[in-house]
C-alpha cells in the first residue's frame, strides 16, 4: 500500500501541474482539432449558459449537472467537450452527444448543429416541450423558433435572441445578454 | 562641541527664553498635532478618491463583463463612454481574460501628467501590459501625490471567474485640492493657536519673569542708590519667594555692615580730626580749617587772627597732681575757650597743654589784643576739678594775618613766638607778636646751636658754693653749679640754657659732663688733702625721664673714684613727683651705695607731703623765695618753721637757700636749721677759691660777730641757745 499511495502520489504530484496547463492553456487540447469558428462558439454557449436563467424546476438540486446535449453533426460537439466539468451557476457542465430522434428529457441545453433544415422543426418542437434551451448556428435558427442564433456578422460570431421562444420555454436571458444580442422573432 | 545657536540662546533675556520654551513647546505640540490631522485628512481623502474609483471601476467591471466575454467593444465602449463624461477620469483601460488591451478611454483634455499605460500600443503584449499595470498598482498611493492621478485596477469577474481587468485613472486634482485646503486649514489653525500661544505665554512667563524681574529692578535700585534699607515684598512662596527671601536676608546683612563701617568710619574720622580728649580739633584739622579761612580772607581782603595759648607750669600740675587730673584741666579749659570766641572761630589743641584759636575777619589789631586779654582773663578764675580747687594761668601769643605772616606754618610759628615772648614776659599775659621777637627766637636757635658746640668743646664750668653747718660755722658740702663760658656773650648762668639744654635734649650729656667734672674735682681736693668735702650736683628731671640715672651716676663714680659718700644729688620736687615709683627706687638704691639725696627748691611744687617719708631723701632745701620774704612776711616765717619742724621730725637735714643776711641766718639758726647756703657765705666761685673755705675755722663767726656788736645780747643769746 505504501508504495502504491507513493506511486499515487508521485503521479499525483506530476500529473496536477500538467492538467493545470491543460486546463488554462486555452483553448485545451481536446478542442484542438476543431476549427477556430467552433472554439469560438462553443465558448459563446458556455458563456452563454451563465446569463441564462432555466426554470425553477430544470435542475434536481444545486449541485445537478447541466447536460448540454448535441445534436448533428460537425465539430460544434468536439469544441464543447472542453468544457465538460466546467460549472455554470453551480452546475457542472455534461456533454452528450444525441441522436436525432432520441429522448432529450435529460438535457438542459441542446446544441443543433449540423442538422439538415426538415428535422429542424421537429427538434426544436421537442425541446419546446422538454424546455431546452436550444442553440444552433443554423441560419435562421432563431426565426425557425430556436432560443439563440449564432450568426456571422462582418466576420464576427454574434447572436440572435428569440424571446417570445424564451419565455415560452420559461427562459429567464439577462439584460446583460440581451443587450449584446439582436433580438428576432419567429417569422421574421 | 557648542552649537552654534547656543551661544544666542543663553544670552537671550530671561522673557524672551521662557518665551521661547513655551512656544517651542506648544509648537512641537501644534505641528505633530497637525501633522497627524493632515496625515488622517490624507488617508480620508485618498480612501474617499479610491472608494469613488473602485466604485466606478465595478460599475465597469459588472457592466461590460458579458461584452467583454462576447467580445464584444463596441459594447464596451458604448459602458464606458458615459462615465468618461466625468472630468476627473483621465483614462479607463479593459483588459481581456488574456491580459492584452481590449478597449481604452482616454479623456480630451490634454493636460496631465504622463501616463504609464497611455503609450501601450493596441497591440501589446500581455506580458507588457501586465508590468504597466503593475507599475500603476505599485504607484497608485505616490501617484495621487506627486503625479497628480489616482489609479484604480479591478478585476472582471464573471461567475467568479476573472474575464478581464478594468484600470481606471483618474485626476487627482480633486483629492489634492482637498489635501491642499486641509493643509491650508491645518497651517491656519496652527498660525492662529501660534498667535494665541504667543499672547498665552506671554502672560503665561509673567508668572516666573516678573518676580525675578522685580528682584533685578530692586537690586539695580539697591546697588545705583547705596539704600541698603530697601526690602522687597515677596510675590509668591516658591522657590523665587525663597530667593526674596534670601536677597532680604543678604540687605539686612549689608545693611549692619554698612552701619558698623559708617560708624568706624565716623570714629576713624573723628580720630583723625579730633582730640579724643578735648574734642576739639586736633592739628590736621585746624591747619585745614585755617588754611581754608586764609583763602577766604585772602579773597575777600579781611585779617584773620591766629592765637596761641600755652599754660604755664601745667607740666608741674601733671607731675604732682597725676595725668588724670592734669587731662580733667585740659577738658575744662577747652571748655572755657570755647565760651570766648565766636561760632565762625576754631578752637583746636595741638597736643599738650597747646591750645590755638584763630578768628576770622578781624578788623584791627586792637580786636585780636581784645580776644587774647579775654582769653588770659579766663584763667582769672581757678578750676574746680572735683574737689580741688587749681589755679592756673595761661601765656597767649597772638599773630594776625596778612600783618605778620601769610602762611599757616609762618603764622602758628609766630603765634608760638609771641606765646614764649608772653612766657618770658612773666606768664599769664598776652602778647601780640612783633617782628623783633622774630629775631629773638632766631636767637634762641643760635643759641641752642652755640649750645651743642659748647658741650662737644666743654665750654663750661663749675662754680662752687658752699654750704655750711649752723652749729659749727664749717663747710659741709659745696653745690656745684654750671657755667657756660659763651664766648660772644660772657659766662652765662644756668637759667639762660639749662631750659634750652632741656628742650634740645642735651640736659643728659650737659648733667654727666658736671656730675664727672665735680667728682673729679672732689677726688682733686681729697688729694691735695684738704677736708673731705662733699660735692652736690643737681640733676633736670629731664635726667630722670631717661631712666639711666644710676647707670650715668655710678659710671662717674666709677671713673672717678669717688666716694659715693662724698656725692651728693640735688631734685626739685616737681622731678620727684614724676614717675615716682622708678625715681623712688633709683633714689633708694643711690642711697644705699651712700649718696645724699636732696630735694631742691622745697616748698615751690605742688607737693603732697605724704610722699616725703616714702622717698629716701636726707634733705631738704627750703626755697630761697621763703629765706628771702622770711623776714618781712611772717607767712613765710610760718612755712619755714614748719618745714622744719616737719624735717627734723622726718628726721632730715635742712639747708635754707639764698641766705643773705645775718638776721636770716640768726632767725634759721633759731629755728633749728642745721646748714644754709647763699651768699652770706659765698656767692658761687669756682674751684680754686672754694678750697680756701676747706678750713676748720667757723665761717659764720665773722657774721654772728658782726651781728652780735649790732644787735648785741641777742645774738650772743642765740648763739648760746644754739650751743
Amino acid at each position: 500500500m505504501p508504495v502504491l499511495s507513493r506511486i499515487r502520489r508521485c503521479c499525483l504530484g506530476f500529473l496536477l501541474p500538467a492538467l493545470l496547463c491543460l486546463l488554462l492553456a486555452h483553448p485545451g487540447p481536446l478542442g484542438a482539432d476543431a476549427p477556430q469558428e467552433y472554439q469560438v462558439k462553443s465558448a459563446m454557449v458556455y458563456n452563454m449558459a451563465k446569463y441564462i436563467e432555466w426554470p425553477a424546476d430544470a435542475f434536481s438540486g444545486t449541485g445537478a449537472p447541466l447536460v448540454v446535449c448535441c445534436l448533428g453533426r460537425g465539430p460544434f460537439t468536439a469544441a464543447l467537450e472542453q468544457y465538460r466539468g466546467k460549472t455554470v451557476l453551480g452546475h457542472p457542465l455534461q456533454v452528450r452527444r444525441v441522436q436525432p430522434g432520441e429522448e432529450l428529457g435529460i438535457c438542459h441545453l441542446l446544441v443543433v448543429s449540423g442538422v439538415e433544415k426538415r428535422y429542424l422543426a421537429g427538434i426544436l418542437d421537442q425541446a419546446r416541450r422538454r424546455s431546452l434551451l436550444t442553440v444552433s448556428d443554423q441560419p435562421d435558427f432563431a426565426r425557425l423558433g430556436g432560443i439563440i442564433g449564432l450568426v456571422e456578422i462582418e466576420g464576427r460570431v454574434r447572436f440572435e435572441i428569440n424571446v417570445k421562444a424564451a419565455q415560452q420555454s420559461r427562459f429567464k436571458i439577462s439584460s446583460q445578454l440581451l443587450k449584446l444580442a439582436r433580438i428576432v422573432r419567429e417569422g421574421d | 562641541m557648542r552649537r552654534p545657536g547656543e551661544k544666542f540662546i543663553r544670552n537671550l533675556p530671561l522673557q524672551r527664553k521662557l518665551m521661547l520654551i513655551i512656544m517651542s513647546c506648544c509648537t512641537a505640540t501644534l505641528f505633530v498635532s497637525s501633522l497627524f490631522y493632515v496625515t488622517r485628512e490624507a488617508k480620508v481623502l485618498y480612501r474617499d478618491q479610491q472608494e469613488y474609483l473602485v466604485s466606478l471601476a465595478d460599475m465597469i467591471a459588472k457592466n461590460s463583463a458579458s461584452a467583454l466575454v462576447f467580445n464584444d467593444l463596441k459594447s464596451v465602449q458604448d459602458t464606458i463612454r458615459p462615465l468618461t463624461a466625468k472630468s476627473n477620469i483621465l483614462a479607463i483601460y479593459i483588459l481581456n481574460q488574456e491580459g492584452r488591451l481590449f478597449a481604452r478611454y482616454h479623456a480630451a483634455e490634454a493636460e496631465h501628467a504622463a501616463l504609464p499605460l497611455e503609450y501601450l500600443p493596441d497591440w501589446a503584449s500581455a506580458d507588457d501590459v501586465a508590468r504597466a499595470v503593475q507599475q500603476v498598482t505599485g504607484e497608485a498611493y505616490t501617484s495621487s501625490f506627486l503625479s497628480g492621478y489616482a489609479t484604480v485596477v479591478q478585476p472582471i469577474r464573471l461567475e467568479r471567474e476573472q474575464v478581464g481587468t478594468v484600470v481606471i485613472q483618474a485626476n487627482a486634482k480633486g483629492f489634492l485640492h482637498s489635501l491642499r485646503w486641509t493643509i491650508l486649514v491645518a497651517l491656519g489653525f496652527m498660525a492662529v493657536t501660534f498667535l494665541v500661544f504667543c499672547l498665552f505665554s506671554a502672560r503665561l512667563q509673567l508668572m516666573i519673569s516678573a518676580p525675578l524681574l522685580g528682584l533685578l529692578a530692586a537690586m539695580k535700585e539697591i546697588s545705583a542708590g547705596k539704600n541698603f534699607a530697601l526690602r522687597v515684598a515677596k510675590p509668591c512662596d516658591d522657590e523665587i519667594g525663597m530667593l526674596y527671601d534670601g536677597f532680604n536676608d543678604m540687605l539686612h546683612e549689608i545693611e549692619e555692615r554698612d552701619q558698623i563701617l559708617r560708624q568706624r568710619q565716623a570714629h576713624l574720622q573723628q580720630l583723625a580730626h579730633y582730640d579724643p580728649l578735648t574734642r576739639l580739633p586736633n592739628r590736621t584739622l585746624f591747619y585745614d580749617r585755617l588754611g581754608q579761612a586764609l583763602f577766604h580772607a585772602e579773597r575777600s581782603h579781611e585779617a584773620v587772627a591766629v592765637i596761641f595759648i600755652d599754660l604755664d607750669h601745667f607740666k608741674d600740675i601733671n607731675d604732682t597732681l597725676g595725668h588724670r587730673t592734669g587731662d580733667l584741666l585740659l577738658i575744662e579749659v577747652a571748655g572755657r575757650l570755647g565760651t570766648v570766641v565766636r561760632s565762625c572761630d576754631t578752637v583746636a589743641r595741638l597736643g599738650g597743654d597747646e591750645f590755638t584759636i584763630f578768628c576770622q575777619n578781624v578788623a584791627t589789631p586792637e580786636n585780636a589784643a581784645l580776644v587774647a586779654q579775654k582769653l588770659v582773663t579766663l584763667f582769672a578764675t581757678p578750676f574746680r576739678l572735683g574737689a580741688s580747687e587749681i589755679r592756673v594761668t595761661a601765656s597767649v601769643g597772638v599773630t594776625l594775618y596778612p600783618h605778620d605772616g601769610k602762611s599757616v606754618d609762618e603764622l602758628l610759628m609766630n603765634a608760638d613766638i609771641a606765646m614764649y615772648h608772653a612766657k618770658g614776659c612773666g606768664k599769664n599775659v598776652y602778647s601780640l607778636f612783633d617782628k623783633k621777637m622774630n629775631e629773638h627766637a632766631s636767637e634762641r636757635v643760635t643759641l641752642l646751636a652755640d649750645l651743642r658746640q659748647a658741650i662737644e668743646h666743654g665750654e663750661f664750668v663749675l662754680h662752687y658754693q658752699p654750704k655750711v653747718d649752723l652749729l659749727t660755722g664749717k663747710v659741709t658740702s659745696v653745690e656745684a653749679l654750671v657755667r657756660w663760658m659763651h664766648p660772644r656773650l660772657g659766662m652765662l648762668a644756668p637759667d639762660k640754657f639749662i631750659r634750652l639744654a632741656e628742650e634740645g635734649g642735651m640736659i643728659a650729656e650737659l648733667t654727666e659732663w658736671v656730675m664727672r667734672t665735680a667728682c673729679l674735682q672732689a677726688r682733686a681736693w681729697q688729694e691735695a688733702n684738704l677736708a673731705p668735702v662733699r660735692v652736690a650736683v643737681n640733676l633736670s628731671p629731664f635726667h630722670f625721664q631717661r631712666q639711666d640715672v644710676k647707670q650715668s651716676v655710678c659710671a662717674v663714680l666709677g671713673a672717678t673714684g669717688l666716694d659715693p659718700t662724698l656725692l651728693e644729688i640735688e631734685i626739685t620736687e616737681s622731678a620727684l613727683m614724676q614717675n615716682d615709683e622708678y625715681t623712688c627706687r633709683v633714689l633708694s638704691e643711690l642711697r644705699d651705695m651712700g649718696i645724699i639725696i636732696s630735694v631742691d627748691d622745697f616748698g615751690t611744687g605742688y607737693s603732697s607731703l605724704s610722699y616725703l617719708h616714702r622717698f629716701p631723701i636726707n634733705t631738704l632745701k627750703i626755697d630761697r623765695t621763703f629765706i628771702l620774704n622770711m623776714m618781712k612776711s611772717s607767712e613765710d616765717q610760718a612755712i619755714v618753721t614748719a618745714i622744719i619742724a616737719m624735717a627734723k621730725s622726718l628726721k632730715m637735714q635742712i639747708v635754707a637757700e639764698g641766705v643773705e643776711s645775718v638776721d636770716q641766718l640768726e632767725t634759721l639758726k633759731d629755728q633749728g636749721c642745721h646748714e644754709i647756703q647763699g651768699f652770706l657765705v659765698s656767692r658761687p666761685v669756682n674751684a680754686e677759691r672754694v678750697a680756701r673755705f676747706f678750713t676748720d675755722e667757723d665761717h659764720l663767726q665773722l657774721h654772728t660777730a658782726a651781728a652780735e656788736t649790732l644787735e648785741g645780747g641777742v645774738a650772743r643769746q642765740l648763739v648760746r641757745g644754739a650751743e
